[in-house]
Protein backbone atom coordinates (compact mmCIF):
# COMPACT_ATOMS: atom_id res chain seq x y z
CA UNK A 1 0.00 0.00 0.00
CA UNK A 2 1.55 3.34 -1.14
CA UNK A 3 1.68 6.04 1.67
CA UNK A 4 -1.01 8.35 0.52
CA UNK A 5 -3.50 5.48 -0.21
CA UNK A 6 -6.90 6.02 1.67
CA UNK A 7 -7.04 3.62 4.32
CA UNK A 8 -10.87 3.83 4.80
CA UNK A 9 -12.96 3.18 1.36
CA UNK A 10 -16.62 3.20 1.71
CA UNK A 11 -18.41 3.17 -1.52
CA UNK A 12 -22.54 2.79 -2.75
CA UNK A 13 -23.33 1.61 1.19
CA UNK A 14 -26.81 0.57 0.88
CA UNK A 15 -28.58 -0.26 4.31
CA UNK A 16 -32.73 -0.71 4.64
CA UNK A 17 -34.44 -1.27 7.65
CA UNK A 18 -38.10 -2.65 6.68
CA UNK A 19 -39.23 -0.50 4.14
CA UNK A 20 -36.83 2.90 5.17
CA UNK A 21 -33.74 3.14 3.28
CA UNK A 22 -31.64 4.23 5.72
CA UNK A 23 -27.87 4.43 3.43
CA UNK A 24 -28.70 4.38 -0.44
CA UNK A 25 -25.40 4.96 -2.47
CA UNK A 26 -22.59 6.35 -0.10
CA UNK A 27 -19.63 6.88 -1.02
CA UNK A 28 -16.24 8.58 0.62
CA UNK A 29 -12.76 7.98 1.37
CA UNK A 30 -10.22 8.74 4.17
CA UNK A 31 -6.44 9.01 4.35
CA UNK A 32 -4.52 8.40 7.58
CA UNK A 33 -3.85 11.58 9.09
CA UNK A 34 -7.02 12.99 7.39
CA UNK A 35 -9.91 14.36 9.40
CA UNK A 36 -13.43 14.06 7.62
CA UNK A 37 -16.59 16.02 9.11
CA UNK A 38 -19.66 14.09 8.06
CA UNK A 39 -22.54 16.31 8.63
CA UNK A 40 -26.27 15.72 8.10
CA UNK A 41 -29.84 16.21 9.55
CA UNK A 42 -31.18 14.16 11.76
CA UNK A 43 -32.25 10.61 10.76
CA UNK A 44 -30.22 11.39 7.41
CA UNK A 45 -28.03 8.08 7.74
CA UNK A 46 -24.93 9.38 9.86
CA UNK A 47 -24.82 6.72 12.67
CA UNK A 48 -25.99 3.80 10.54
CA UNK A 49 -22.66 4.48 8.53
CA UNK A 50 -20.96 4.17 11.21
CA UNK A 51 -22.61 1.29 12.41
CA UNK A 52 -21.76 -0.24 8.71
CA UNK A 53 -17.93 0.48 8.97
CA UNK A 54 -17.73 -1.09 12.54
CA UNK A 55 -20.04 -4.16 11.26
CA UNK A 56 -23.12 -3.64 14.04
CA UNK A 57 -25.18 -4.86 11.10
CA UNK A 58 -24.14 -6.41 7.28
CA UNK A 59 -24.85 -4.00 4.33
CA UNK A 60 -27.35 -4.66 1.88
CA UNK A 61 -25.15 -3.44 -1.09
CA UNK A 62 -21.85 -1.68 -1.50
CA UNK A 63 -18.28 -1.75 -0.57
CA UNK A 64 -15.92 -1.20 2.60
CA UNK A 65 -12.40 -1.28 1.96
CA UNK A 66 -9.74 -0.74 4.77
CA UNK A 67 -6.26 -0.80 4.38
CA UNK A 68 -7.01 -1.98 1.19
CA UNK A 69 -8.78 -5.12 2.19
CA UNK A 70 -12.57 -5.74 1.77
CA UNK A 71 -13.57 -5.71 5.35
CA UNK A 72 -17.88 -5.94 4.31
CA UNK A 73 -18.10 -9.77 5.83
CA UNK A 74 -15.73 -9.39 8.93
CA UNK A 75 -17.50 -9.48 12.27
CA UNK A 76 -17.00 -6.50 14.53
CA UNK A 77 -14.30 -7.69 16.81
CA UNK A 78 -12.15 -8.53 13.80
CA UNK A 79 -12.69 -5.31 12.70
CA UNK A 80 -11.69 -3.48 15.92
CA UNK A 81 -8.40 -5.84 15.83
CA UNK A 82 -7.79 -4.47 12.53
CA UNK A 83 -7.37 -0.98 13.78
CA UNK A 84 -11.08 0.35 13.52
CA UNK A 85 -13.07 2.00 16.47
CA UNK A 86 -15.72 4.50 17.10
CA UNK A 87 -17.57 6.28 19.76
CA UNK A 88 -21.06 6.12 20.15
CA UNK A 89 -23.60 8.82 20.37
CA UNK A 90 -25.33 7.57 23.49
CA UNK A 91 -22.39 6.47 25.47
CA UNK A 92 -22.63 2.29 25.96
CA UNK A 93 -20.32 1.98 28.53
CA UNK A 94 -20.09 -1.46 31.03
CA UNK A 95 -22.07 0.19 33.58
CA UNK A 96 -21.44 -2.36 36.49
CA UNK A 97 -17.45 -2.69 35.74
CA UNK A 98 -15.33 0.33 37.08
CA UNK A 99 -14.40 2.57 34.83
CA UNK A 100 -10.58 1.28 34.67
CA UNK A 101 -12.31 -2.32 33.81
CA UNK A 102 -13.98 -1.17 31.24
CA UNK A 103 -10.87 0.35 29.27
CA UNK A 104 -8.58 -2.78 30.75
CA UNK A 105 -10.84 -4.91 28.45
CA UNK A 106 -10.35 -3.10 25.29
CA UNK A 107 -7.11 -2.92 26.35
CA UNK A 108 -6.32 -6.75 26.48
CA UNK A 109 -8.74 -7.93 23.63
CA UNK A 110 -8.62 -4.67 21.42
CA UNK A 111 -5.44 -4.93 19.73
CA UNK A 112 -2.14 -7.22 19.43
CA UNK A 113 0.13 -4.56 21.55
CA UNK A 114 -1.88 -4.08 24.89
CA UNK A 115 -2.67 -0.33 25.22
CA UNK A 116 -2.08 1.27 29.10
CA UNK A 117 -5.50 1.50 30.65
CA UNK A 118 -4.34 3.70 33.21
CA UNK A 119 -2.27 5.69 31.01
CA UNK A 120 -5.33 6.62 29.04
CA UNK A 121 -7.29 7.16 31.60
CA UNK A 122 -5.25 9.84 32.82
CA UNK A 123 -5.19 11.13 29.35
CA UNK A 124 -9.26 11.40 29.10
CA UNK A 125 -9.30 13.04 32.77
CA UNK A 126 -10.53 9.78 34.28
CA UNK A 127 -8.22 8.76 36.30
CA UNK A 128 -9.77 9.59 39.74
CA UNK A 129 -12.86 7.61 38.60
CA UNK A 130 -10.74 4.28 38.32
CA UNK A 131 -11.90 2.59 40.39
CA UNK A 132 -15.53 3.71 40.59
CA UNK A 133 -18.39 1.65 38.55
CA UNK A 134 -18.72 3.44 35.36
CA UNK A 135 -22.61 3.91 35.76
CA UNK A 136 -21.57 6.12 38.76
CA UNK A 137 -20.10 8.90 35.69
CA UNK A 138 -21.93 11.34 34.52
CA UNK A 139 -22.38 11.75 30.43
CA UNK A 140 -19.81 13.92 29.54
CA UNK A 141 -17.53 11.45 31.68
CA UNK A 142 -19.27 8.36 30.15
CA UNK A 143 -18.43 10.63 26.34
CA UNK A 144 -14.66 10.65 27.66
CA UNK A 145 -14.89 7.07 28.77
CA UNK A 146 -15.87 5.82 25.69
CA UNK A 147 -13.13 7.29 23.73
CA UNK A 148 -10.96 6.05 26.08
CA UNK A 149 -12.46 2.71 25.54
CA UNK A 150 -11.98 3.15 21.96
CA UNK A 151 -8.53 4.47 22.05
CA UNK A 152 -7.48 1.67 23.94
CA UNK A 153 -7.78 -0.63 20.87
CA UNK A 154 -4.88 1.35 19.23
CA UNK A 155 -7.45 2.75 16.36
CA UNK A 156 -5.82 3.77 12.86
CA UNK A 157 -9.54 5.17 12.12
CA UNK A 158 -11.35 6.28 14.46
CA UNK A 159 -15.37 6.96 13.83
CA UNK A 160 -16.56 9.52 15.85
CA UNK A 161 -20.26 10.04 16.60
CA UNK A 162 -21.61 13.47 17.80
CA UNK A 163 -19.55 13.70 20.37
CA UNK A 164 -19.90 17.34 20.54
CA UNK A 165 -23.32 17.30 21.85
CA UNK A 166 -23.40 19.05 25.33
CA UNK A 167 -20.34 19.90 25.64
CA UNK A 168 -19.66 23.68 26.35
CA UNK A 169 -17.75 25.79 24.15
CA UNK A 170 -14.31 25.46 26.58
CA UNK A 171 -14.74 21.68 26.05
CA UNK A 172 -15.68 21.60 22.49
CA UNK A 173 -13.06 23.76 21.64
CA UNK A 174 -11.02 21.12 23.57
CA UNK A 175 -12.68 18.49 22.10
CA UNK A 176 -11.34 19.62 18.72
CA UNK A 177 -7.88 19.80 19.58
CA UNK A 178 -7.70 16.71 20.75
CA UNK A 179 -9.08 15.13 17.69
CA UNK A 180 -6.82 17.25 15.51
CA UNK A 181 -4.11 15.94 17.88
CA UNK A 182 -4.94 12.72 17.31
CA UNK A 183 -5.26 13.22 13.42
CA UNK A 184 -1.32 14.38 13.79
CA UNK A 185 0.30 11.39 14.96
CA UNK A 186 -1.42 9.80 11.62
CA UNK A 187 -4.65 8.23 13.05
CA UNK A 188 -7.71 8.70 10.26
CA UNK A 189 -11.20 10.26 12.24
CA UNK A 190 -14.57 10.62 10.59
CA UNK A 191 -16.73 13.27 12.38
CA UNK A 192 -19.89 12.90 13.03
CA UNK A 193 -21.43 16.27 14.05
CA UNK A 194 -24.32 18.52 13.11
CA UNK A 195 -22.40 21.68 14.79
CA UNK A 196 -21.01 23.23 12.32
CA UNK A 197 -18.80 25.58 14.27
CA UNK A 198 -17.28 22.44 16.06
CA UNK A 199 -16.78 20.79 12.35
CA UNK A 200 -14.75 24.30 11.45
CA UNK A 201 -12.34 23.55 14.01
CA UNK A 202 -12.07 20.10 13.38
CA UNK A 203 -11.46 20.11 9.79
CA UNK A 204 -12.57 21.93 6.29
CA UNK A 205 -13.18 18.71 4.72
CA UNK A 206 -16.63 17.49 4.67
CA UNK A 207 -19.69 14.98 2.96
CA UNK A 208 -23.08 16.23 3.88
CA UNK A 209 -25.88 13.44 3.80
CA UNK A 210 -29.69 13.69 3.52
CA UNK A 211 -31.55 10.97 3.73
CA UNK A 212 -29.36 8.09 2.98
CA UNK A 213 -27.28 10.19 0.31
CA UNK A 214 -23.96 12.00 0.01
CA UNK A 215 -25.66 15.35 -1.11
CA UNK A 216 -22.23 17.16 -0.90
CA UNK A 217 -18.32 16.34 -0.33
CA UNK A 218 -15.65 18.88 -0.72
CA UNK A 219 -14.89 22.07 1.48
CA UNK A 220 -17.10 22.96 4.49
CA UNK A 221 -16.33 26.93 3.74
CA UNK A 222 -17.86 26.03 0.64
CA UNK A 223 -20.94 23.54 1.55
CA UNK A 224 -22.64 26.30 3.86
CA UNK A 225 -22.92 28.05 0.73
CA UNK A 226 -24.37 25.42 -1.35
CA UNK A 227 -28.43 25.66 -2.00
CA UNK A 228 -28.85 21.67 -1.28
CA UNK A 229 -27.15 21.82 1.40
CA UNK A 230 -29.03 24.59 2.90
CA UNK A 231 -31.94 23.45 1.94
CA UNK A 232 -31.77 19.72 3.43
CA UNK A 233 -30.86 21.18 6.84
CA UNK A 234 -33.35 24.25 6.75
CA UNK A 235 -36.02 21.72 5.27
CA UNK A 236 -34.99 18.73 7.37
CA UNK B 1 -11.42 -8.04 39.81
CA UNK B 2 -7.94 -8.95 38.85
CA UNK B 3 -6.32 -8.85 42.53
CA UNK B 4 -7.99 -11.10 44.90
CA UNK B 5 -5.98 -14.45 44.40
CA UNK B 6 -5.62 -14.98 47.66
CA UNK B 7 -9.23 -15.36 48.94
CA UNK B 8 -9.82 -17.16 46.17
CA UNK B 9 -7.70 -19.98 46.97
CA UNK B 10 -8.52 -19.71 50.94
CA UNK B 11 -12.31 -20.17 50.13
CA UNK B 12 -11.68 -22.77 47.70
CA UNK B 13 -9.09 -24.81 50.24
CA UNK B 14 -11.45 -24.47 53.22
CA UNK B 15 -14.58 -25.56 51.31
CA UNK B 16 -12.73 -28.44 50.34
CA UNK B 17 -11.03 -29.31 53.73
CA UNK B 18 -14.26 -29.51 55.05
CA UNK B 19 -16.13 -32.16 52.70
CA UNK B 20 -13.07 -34.14 53.82
CA UNK B 21 -12.85 -33.50 57.27
CA UNK B 22 -16.92 -33.60 57.91
CA UNK B 23 -17.11 -37.37 57.29
CA UNK B 24 -15.35 -38.43 59.75
CA UNK B 25 -17.85 -36.54 62.38
CA UNK B 26 -20.70 -36.90 60.87
CA UNK B 27 -22.06 -40.00 58.87
CA UNK B 28 -24.87 -38.88 56.93
CA UNK B 29 -22.59 -39.17 53.89
CA UNK B 30 -25.70 -38.52 51.36
CA UNK B 31 -26.59 -35.29 52.64
CA UNK B 32 -22.82 -34.28 52.54
CA UNK B 33 -22.39 -35.87 48.75
CA UNK B 34 -25.81 -33.80 47.54
CA UNK B 35 -24.08 -31.18 48.94
CA UNK B 36 -21.09 -30.97 47.35
CA UNK B 37 -23.00 -31.55 43.93
CA UNK B 38 -25.35 -28.94 44.39
CA UNK B 39 -22.17 -26.63 45.03
CA UNK B 40 -20.51 -27.60 41.76
CA UNK B 41 -23.93 -27.24 40.19
CA UNK B 42 -24.40 -23.91 41.55
CA UNK B 43 -20.86 -22.68 40.38
CA UNK B 44 -21.04 -24.18 36.79
CA UNK B 45 -24.74 -22.19 36.58
CA UNK B 46 -22.19 -19.38 37.54
CA UNK B 47 -20.04 -20.04 35.21
CA UNK B 48 -22.87 -18.85 32.35
CA UNK B 49 -25.47 -17.04 34.62
CA UNK B 50 -23.08 -15.23 37.20
CA UNK B 51 -20.67 -14.24 34.26
CA UNK B 52 -22.33 -13.44 30.91
CA UNK B 53 -26.16 -13.30 32.27
CA UNK B 54 -27.80 -15.73 30.75
CA UNK B 55 -30.23 -17.87 32.91
CA UNK B 56 -30.70 -21.53 31.39
CA UNK B 57 -33.98 -22.70 33.74
CA UNK B 58 -33.00 -26.39 31.68
CA UNK B 59 -29.41 -26.56 32.99
CA UNK B 60 -30.46 -29.78 34.75
CA UNK B 61 -30.85 -30.95 31.01
CA UNK B 62 -26.66 -31.21 31.25
CA UNK B 63 -27.51 -32.83 34.76
CA UNK B 64 -29.47 -35.63 33.36
CA UNK B 65 -27.48 -36.33 30.40
CA UNK B 66 -24.73 -36.90 32.49
CA UNK B 67 -26.32 -39.05 34.39
CA UNK B 68 -27.53 -41.11 31.42
CA UNK B 69 -24.75 -40.96 29.52
CA UNK B 70 -22.38 -42.30 32.34
CA UNK B 71 -24.72 -45.32 33.30
CA UNK B 72 -25.25 -46.26 29.53
CA UNK B 73 -21.28 -47.13 29.13
CA UNK B 74 -21.26 -48.78 32.33
CA UNK B 75 -23.84 -50.75 31.40
CA UNK B 76 -23.33 -52.05 27.83
CA UNK B 77 -19.46 -51.32 27.83
CA UNK B 78 -19.00 -51.89 31.26
CA UNK B 79 -16.75 -48.99 31.33
CA UNK B 80 -15.20 -48.03 34.66
CA UNK B 81 -17.19 -45.76 36.07
CA UNK B 82 -14.25 -42.79 36.68
CA UNK B 83 -14.27 -42.89 33.13
CA UNK B 84 -18.00 -43.39 32.53
CA UNK B 85 -18.25 -39.84 34.68
CA UNK B 86 -15.86 -38.41 32.11
CA UNK B 87 -18.05 -39.22 29.36
CA UNK B 88 -21.19 -37.85 31.08
CA UNK B 89 -19.25 -34.39 31.41
CA UNK B 90 -18.47 -34.92 27.68
CA UNK B 91 -21.81 -35.99 26.49
CA UNK B 92 -23.41 -32.73 28.16
CA UNK B 93 -20.55 -30.38 26.61
CA UNK B 94 -22.39 -32.13 22.95
CA UNK B 95 -25.63 -31.58 24.06
CA UNK B 96 -24.52 -27.81 25.31
CA UNK B 97 -22.78 -27.47 21.27
CA UNK B 98 -26.08 -28.52 19.88
CA UNK B 99 -27.89 -25.74 22.10
CA UNK B 100 -25.47 -22.71 20.84
CA UNK B 101 -28.13 -21.10 18.74
CA UNK B 102 -30.26 -20.37 21.40
CA UNK B 103 -27.92 -17.44 22.27
CA UNK B 104 -29.31 -15.93 19.65
CA UNK B 105 -32.40 -15.31 21.95
CA UNK B 106 -32.37 -12.67 24.56
CA UNK B 107 -33.41 -13.04 28.07
CA UNK B 108 -36.20 -14.78 29.49
CA UNK B 109 -37.02 -16.49 25.42
CA UNK B 110 -33.12 -18.03 26.16
CA UNK B 111 -33.96 -19.14 29.69
CA UNK B 112 -37.72 -20.69 28.75
CA UNK B 113 -36.06 -22.26 25.36
CA UNK B 114 -32.97 -24.28 27.42
CA UNK B 115 -35.70 -25.78 29.81
CA UNK B 116 -37.90 -26.71 26.50
CA UNK B 117 -34.69 -28.38 25.40
CA UNK B 118 -34.05 -30.62 28.87
CA UNK B 119 -37.71 -31.38 28.52
CA UNK B 120 -37.47 -32.84 25.23
CA UNK B 121 -34.33 -35.09 25.82
CA UNK B 122 -36.01 -36.02 29.07
CA UNK B 123 -39.28 -37.43 27.32
CA UNK B 124 -36.41 -39.02 24.94
CA UNK B 125 -35.08 -40.88 27.49
CA UNK B 126 -37.55 -41.57 29.47
CA UNK B 127 -39.86 -42.68 26.06
CA UNK B 128 -40.62 -46.50 26.72
CA UNK B 129 -40.31 -47.42 22.72
CA UNK B 130 -36.17 -46.63 23.97
CA UNK B 131 -36.79 -49.42 26.73
CA UNK B 132 -34.00 -51.49 25.12
CA UNK B 133 -31.80 -48.51 25.30
CA UNK B 134 -32.72 -46.14 28.32
CA UNK B 135 -34.85 -48.65 29.85
CA UNK B 136 -37.43 -46.01 29.26
CA UNK B 137 -39.33 -45.08 32.26
CA UNK B 138 -38.50 -47.97 34.21
CA UNK B 139 -35.37 -46.21 34.71
CA UNK B 140 -31.36 -47.59 35.28
CA UNK B 141 -30.58 -49.52 37.84
CA UNK B 142 -26.62 -50.74 38.01
CA UNK B 143 -25.88 -52.73 41.39
CA UNK B 144 -22.86 -53.46 40.00
CA UNK B 145 -20.87 -50.00 39.77
CA UNK B 146 -22.60 -49.34 43.26
CA UNK B 147 -19.33 -47.60 45.69
CA UNK B 148 -20.37 -44.76 47.60
CA UNK B 149 -17.42 -43.89 49.18
CA UNK B 150 -15.58 -43.62 45.45
CA UNK B 151 -18.77 -41.17 43.91
CA UNK B 152 -18.00 -39.11 47.52
CA UNK B 153 -14.26 -38.28 46.36
CA UNK B 154 -15.17 -37.73 42.96
CA UNK B 155 -18.11 -35.33 43.45
CA UNK B 156 -15.06 -34.00 45.61
CA UNK B 157 -13.20 -33.81 42.91
CA UNK B 158 -15.76 -32.40 40.66
CA UNK B 159 -16.51 -29.56 43.39
CA UNK B 160 -12.72 -28.59 43.32
CA UNK B 161 -12.93 -28.64 39.88
CA UNK B 162 -16.07 -25.90 39.84
CA UNK B 163 -14.61 -23.78 42.11
CA UNK B 164 -11.23 -24.10 40.65
CA UNK B 165 -12.73 -23.08 37.26
CA UNK B 166 -15.01 -20.69 38.61
CA UNK B 167 -12.16 -19.10 40.96
CA UNK B 168 -10.12 -18.84 37.86
CA UNK B 169 -12.79 -17.31 35.59
CA UNK B 170 -13.69 -14.40 38.12
CA UNK B 171 -9.92 -13.11 38.30
CA UNK B 172 -9.43 -13.41 34.96
CA UNK B 173 -9.34 -11.38 31.43
CA UNK B 174 -11.54 -14.41 30.39
CA UNK B 175 -13.65 -13.17 33.30
CA UNK B 176 -13.58 -9.84 32.60
CA UNK B 177 -14.23 -10.60 29.35
CA UNK B 178 -17.49 -12.48 30.17
CA UNK B 179 -18.64 -9.75 32.42
CA UNK B 180 -18.64 -7.22 29.43
CA UNK B 181 -20.56 -9.47 27.34
CA UNK B 182 -23.24 -9.38 30.32
CA UNK B 183 -22.91 -5.20 30.79
CA UNK B 184 -23.21 -4.83 27.03
CA UNK B 185 -22.43 -7.08 24.01
CA UNK B 186 -22.17 -4.76 21.34
CA UNK B 187 -19.68 -2.53 23.21
CA UNK B 188 -17.72 -5.83 24.45
CA UNK B 189 -17.26 -6.41 20.56
CA UNK B 190 -16.21 -3.13 19.96
CA UNK B 191 -13.67 -3.52 22.32
CA UNK B 192 -12.67 -6.81 20.31
CA UNK B 193 -14.30 -9.25 22.43
CA UNK B 194 -14.99 -12.78 20.02
CA UNK B 195 -18.39 -12.48 22.00
CA UNK B 196 -19.41 -15.91 20.75
CA UNK B 197 -16.92 -17.43 21.20
CA UNK B 198 -16.21 -16.94 24.92
CA UNK B 199 -20.02 -17.17 25.50
CA UNK B 200 -20.15 -20.55 23.82
CA UNK B 201 -16.76 -21.28 25.85
CA UNK B 202 -18.31 -20.54 29.02
CA UNK B 203 -21.85 -22.37 27.87
CA UNK B 204 -19.84 -25.28 27.77
CA UNK B 205 -17.48 -25.60 30.59
CA UNK B 206 -21.07 -25.01 32.44
CA UNK B 207 -22.48 -27.69 30.69
CA UNK B 208 -19.08 -29.95 31.73
CA UNK B 209 -19.36 -29.49 35.36
CA UNK B 210 -23.15 -30.08 35.25
CA UNK B 211 -22.29 -33.28 32.88
CA UNK B 212 -20.22 -34.78 35.47
CA UNK B 213 -21.65 -34.29 38.37
CA UNK B 214 -24.85 -35.56 37.07
CA UNK B 215 -23.01 -39.27 36.07
CA UNK B 216 -21.28 -38.90 39.60
CA UNK B 217 -24.82 -38.56 41.31
CA UNK B 218 -25.92 -41.74 39.00
CA UNK B 219 -23.07 -43.55 39.98
CA UNK B 220 -23.48 -42.95 44.03
CA UNK B 221 -27.43 -43.76 44.00
CA UNK B 222 -26.43 -46.20 40.99
CA UNK B 223 -31.14 -46.79 40.76
CA UNK B 224 -32.65 -44.58 39.56
CA UNK B 225 -35.90 -42.98 37.36
CA UNK B 226 -35.66 -40.08 34.28
CA UNK B 227 -37.87 -37.67 36.66
CA UNK B 228 -35.16 -38.18 38.79
CA UNK B 229 -32.17 -36.56 37.05
CA UNK B 230 -33.90 -34.46 35.28
CA UNK B 231 -35.94 -33.20 38.09
CA UNK B 232 -37.45 -29.42 37.88
CA UNK B 233 -36.43 -29.15 41.85
CA UNK B 234 -32.68 -29.94 40.85
CA UNK B 235 -32.83 -27.18 38.28
CA UNK B 236 -34.59 -24.93 41.25
CA UNK B 237 -32.59 -25.27 43.86
CA UNK B 238 -29.27 -24.83 41.97
CA UNK B 239 -30.73 -21.21 40.59
CA UNK B 240 -32.28 -20.37 44.16
CA UNK B 241 -28.89 -21.27 45.51
CA UNK B 242 -27.02 -18.89 43.50
CA UNK B 243 -29.35 -16.24 42.98
CA UNK B 244 -29.53 -16.09 46.90
CA UNK B 245 -25.92 -16.17 47.78
CA UNK B 246 -25.08 -13.66 45.08
CA UNK B 247 -24.00 -14.39 41.35
CA UNK B 248 -20.86 -13.52 39.63
CA UNK B 249 -19.06 -14.53 43.20
CA UNK B 250 -16.86 -17.45 43.93
CA UNK B 251 -18.56 -17.50 47.92
CA UNK B 252 -21.98 -16.61 47.30
CA UNK B 253 -22.73 -20.15 45.45
CA UNK B 254 -21.06 -21.54 48.39
CA UNK B 255 -23.10 -19.76 50.99
CA UNK B 256 -26.40 -19.90 49.47
CA UNK B 257 -26.09 -23.74 49.09
CA UNK B 258 -24.85 -24.00 52.49
CA UNK B 259 -27.93 -22.33 53.89
CA UNK B 260 -30.63 -23.17 52.06
CA UNK B 261 -29.72 -26.45 50.87
CA UNK B 262 -28.92 -27.25 54.94
CA UNK B 263 -32.53 -25.49 55.67
CA UNK B 264 -33.81 -28.32 53.75
CA UNK B 265 -32.74 -30.92 55.10
CA UNK B 266 -33.42 -29.47 58.81
CA UNK B 267 -36.67 -28.86 58.44
CA UNK B 268 -37.75 -29.37 54.41
CA UNK B 269 -36.88 -32.83 53.98
CA UNK B 270 -40.16 -34.14 54.76
CA UNK B 271 -42.51 -32.22 53.02
CA UNK B 272 -40.37 -31.45 49.89
CA UNK B 273 -43.09 -30.21 47.61
CA UNK B 274 -43.43 -26.69 50.08
CA UNK B 275 -39.93 -26.17 49.50
CA UNK B 276 -40.25 -25.97 45.57
CA UNK B 277 -43.13 -23.66 46.23
CA UNK B 278 -41.35 -21.29 48.64
CA UNK B 279 -38.09 -21.86 46.80
CA UNK B 280 -39.35 -20.82 43.56
CA UNK B 281 -41.10 -17.93 45.44
CA UNK B 282 -37.71 -17.15 46.96
CA UNK B 283 -36.51 -16.89 43.54
CA UNK B 284 -38.64 -14.35 42.28
CA UNK B 285 -38.57 -12.48 45.76
CA UNK B 286 -34.57 -12.20 45.20
CA UNK B 287 -34.88 -11.26 41.71
CA UNK B 288 -37.13 -8.26 42.47
CA UNK B 289 -35.44 -6.67 45.47
CA UNK B 290 -31.59 -8.40 46.28
CA UNK B 291 -30.30 -9.00 42.81
CA UNK B 292 -27.33 -9.66 43.56
CA UNK B 293 -27.45 -11.89 46.72
CA UNK B 294 -26.56 -12.00 50.16
CA UNK B 295 -22.74 -10.82 49.30
CA UNK B 296 -23.89 -7.73 47.65
CA UNK B 297 -24.76 -6.68 51.02
CA UNK B 298 -21.23 -7.22 52.03
CA UNK B 299 -20.30 -5.42 48.57
CA UNK B 300 -22.09 -2.28 49.46
CA UNK B 301 -19.95 -1.88 52.52
CA UNK B 302 -16.68 -1.84 50.03
CA UNK B 303 -15.49 -5.64 51.06
CA UNK B 304 -13.78 -7.47 47.58
CA UNK B 305 -15.94 -10.04 48.26
CA UNK B 306 -14.07 -13.69 46.41
N1 LIG C 1 -31.53 -0.42 13.87
C1 LIG C 1 -32.44 0.33 13.19
N2 LIG C 1 -33.66 -0.18 12.94
C2 LIG C 1 -34.57 0.52 12.26
N3 LIG C 1 -34.37 1.76 11.79
C3 LIG C 1 -33.18 2.34 12.01
C4 LIG C 1 -32.15 1.65 12.74
N4 LIG C 1 -31.07 2.46 12.80
C5 LIG C 1 -31.41 3.59 12.15
N5 LIG C 1 -32.67 3.52 11.68
C6 LIG C 1 -33.34 4.56 10.88
O1 LIG C 1 -32.47 4.95 9.84
C7 LIG C 1 -32.50 6.33 9.64
C8 LIG C 1 -31.13 6.92 9.81
O2 LIG C 1 -30.81 6.89 11.19
P1 LIG C 1 -29.42 7.38 11.76
O3 LIG C 1 -28.32 6.78 10.99
O4 LIG C 1 -29.41 7.12 13.21
O5 LIG C 1 -29.47 8.94 11.49
P2 LIG C 1 -28.51 10.09 12.00
O6 LIG C 1 -27.40 9.47 12.80
O7 LIG C 1 -28.03 10.76 10.77
O8 LIG C 1 -29.36 10.99 12.84
C9 LIG C 1 -33.51 6.89 10.63
O9 LIG C 1 -34.76 7.03 9.96
C10 LIG C 1 -33.59 5.82 11.68
O10 LIG C 1 -34.85 5.80 12.30
MG1 LIG D 1 -26.90 9.69 14.77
Amino acid sequence: MSPDAPILEVGNLEKSFGGLKALNGVSFDLHPGEILGLAGPNGSGKTTCINAITGVFRIDGGSIRFAGEDIHHRATYRRVRKGINRTFQVPRPFPGLTVHENVLVAAHYGSGEHADAMTLLEDTGLAEFADKPARTLNSSQQKMLGLARALATKPRLLLVDEIGAGLNPEELSAMAQRLRGYANQGMALLVVEHLMDFLDQVTDRLVVMDAGNTLFTGKLAQATEDPRVIEAFLGG
Amino acid sequence: MLKGWRSTAIVTAITLVTFIVVPKLYDNQFLLFNMMMYMALAQGLNIIYGYTGYLPFGYVGFFGAGAYAGALVIIFLHWMPLIAVLVGGLTAVLFGMVLIPLFRLSGAYFSIASLAASEALYYVVANPHLEKITQGPYGISMPQAYDANAAYWTMLGILALSLVTSGIIRRSRFGLALSAIRENPLSASMSGVNVVQMRSLSWLLSAFIAGLAGATFGWYISVFYPETVFSLTIGVFTIVFILFGGIGTLIGPIIGTLILYGLYNYIGISTPQYFQIAYGLLIVLLVLFLPNGLVSLLKRRGVDVP
